[in-house]
């Protein structure tokens, strides 16, 4: 493959339009020709300006909470962390050796308190991790869940005046029911939010308590194993008192098997 | 991005507020779902934030580098669902509407929205069917074969059309305002 050839594909390279086995041939050229790489530079940075005829759109404030949120709670993590042990520990050799004994002790204790603080927080990150792994399992299961053909899916109605949206995909195949809310604000003090399903009008069930992440984003997986009714009602409330049915409902969604 | 590499919270801050607008609206535009766009941008930034090595200056200006990583996400994205979720987008519409925010920056603020109207207007000259074939490769992340299978069109066609819509629009752009990072 000569300079020539890859010339004329180099604004398709850069346009990711190129079957993968075409592209790896024109990157493997590029990768050893300084001319043809210069060129494909040129051509990704024309690219990269049709990005620019997006329609204007703003993007949501939740999208701003969400980020800030992760940057501030890194940052939060960053600062708690100690600096390297070393910078706290005197050495244990030399002529200050006998002079300083107990100024030795107690740095090495304050270095040790450090350090088992420093555990504890990693720990917490490792639990945070575990958490946000575990949703975002979750929410991809969800997902994979609304394109199934088979999938029934309801849009939450408000009850309230509340701006929250939820929606909600259910599989009766496969005994699931996955339910996601957006724009959720955080329950006041003293309230919660917690999911009810009644199977054809009749029965009552609680399928468990929504809490909002930072986002106002919250979802929840439902065993619908069992279901054998013809229609169901979900109806988030939102109640002051544990499990209370008579609470006042926000946003309702009707599901009926086809 | 030099205080963003250092970890300055609030530099970060002024970053999203400049570009937020800009990376929703092109996760927007090729996934067609405001909950999976948002999921992309948030994504995006968060990795700008945990790794901005992977920002390179020498390799081209900040915001099309941040455009494009927005832009190859989305479309792995649609990739990975099927591209039954892009093709139910419309095409764009390209008007020339009420500019978004760009943070506390007038004057980036104003070059950006000069560069975007000339985008536009670039694209706006273009024959309707290398407009189509480009912005199905770009927006819709189709390769090639799959527009001319789509297009019902020889592939030597589509190939043809979507060199000529990138000629066409290099020199449709070359002398217009560009926004640095």
């Amino acid at each position: 493959m000569d300079c020539h050839q890859v010339q004329d594909d180099l604004d398709l390279l850069a346009l990711g339009t190129l079957d993968p086995s075409e592209a790896e041939r024109l990157r493997v050229h590029v990768a050893a020709c300084a001319r043809c790489r210069a060129g494909l530079d040129a051509a990704e940075e024309l690219v990269a300006r049709l990005a620019l005829a997006v329609p204007p759109v703003q993007a949501p404030e939740t999208l701003r909470a969400a980020v800030l949120g992760a940057v501030h709670r890194d940052r939060s993590v960053e600062s708690a962390r100690p600096g390297p042990l070393r910078k706290s520990v005197p050495r244990l050799s030399g002529p200050g050796r006998l002079a300083v004994p107990w100024g030795v002790a107690a740095a090495v204790v304050i270095a040790l308190g450090s350090a088992i603080a420093w555990i504890a927080r990693l720990q917490e990150q490792v639990q945070e991790l575990q958490q946000e792994t575990a949703t975002m399992r979750r929410r991809t299961d969800g997902l994979l869940l609304f394109a199934v053909p088979s999938s029934i899916r309801a849009d939450f109605q408000p009850a309230t005046e509340l701006r929250a949206t939820g929606a909600v995909t259910w599989n009766p195949d496969r005994g699931v029911c996955y339910v996601v809310f957006e724009r959720l604000p955080r329950p006041e003090p003293g309230t919660a939010y917690r999911l009810w399903y009644v199977a054809d009008g009749v029965r009552r069930v609680d399928a468990g308590e929504v809490v909002p992440d930072e986002a106002g984003r919250a979802d929840l997986v439902i065993d619908a194993s069992r279901w054998r009714g013809q229609s169901y009602e979900l109806v988030l409330r939102r109640e002051r008192a544990p499990h209370d049915p008579e609470a006042p409902a926000i946003l309702i969604a009707s599901l009926r098997r086809p | 991005m030099r205080l963003v590499r250092q970890r300055d919270e609030r530099a970060f801050a002024r970053l999203y507020d400049r570009y937020a607008d800009l990376v929703y609206a092109v996760a927007l535009r090729v996934l067609g779902d405001p909950t999976l766009a948002q999921d992309v941008a948030q994504e995006v930034f968060l990795r700008l934030w945990r790794s901005p090595d992977s920002y390179d200056a020498g390799r081209g200006r900040f915001m099309n580098w941040l455009l494009s990583v927005t832009r190859n996400r989305a479309v792995d994205e649609v990739r990975a669902r099927g591209r039954r979720w892009n093709r139910e987008v419309a095409p764009a519409h390209l008007p020339d509407g009420p500019p978004d925010g760009h943070g506390d920056d007038p004057l980036l603020s104003a070059q950006i929205e000069a560069e975007r109207a000339a985008v536009r207007r670039a694209l706006r000259s273009l024959p309707e069917e290398q407009r189509a074939t480009l912005e199905l490769a770009y927006f819709g992340g189709l390769t090639q074969q799959e527009i001319a299978h789509l297009l019902q069109q020889p592939l030597g066609t589509v190939k043809t059309r979507t060199r000529l819509a990138l000629k066409k629009l290099r020199a449709a752009l070359a002398g217009e305002i560009s926004v640095g990072g």
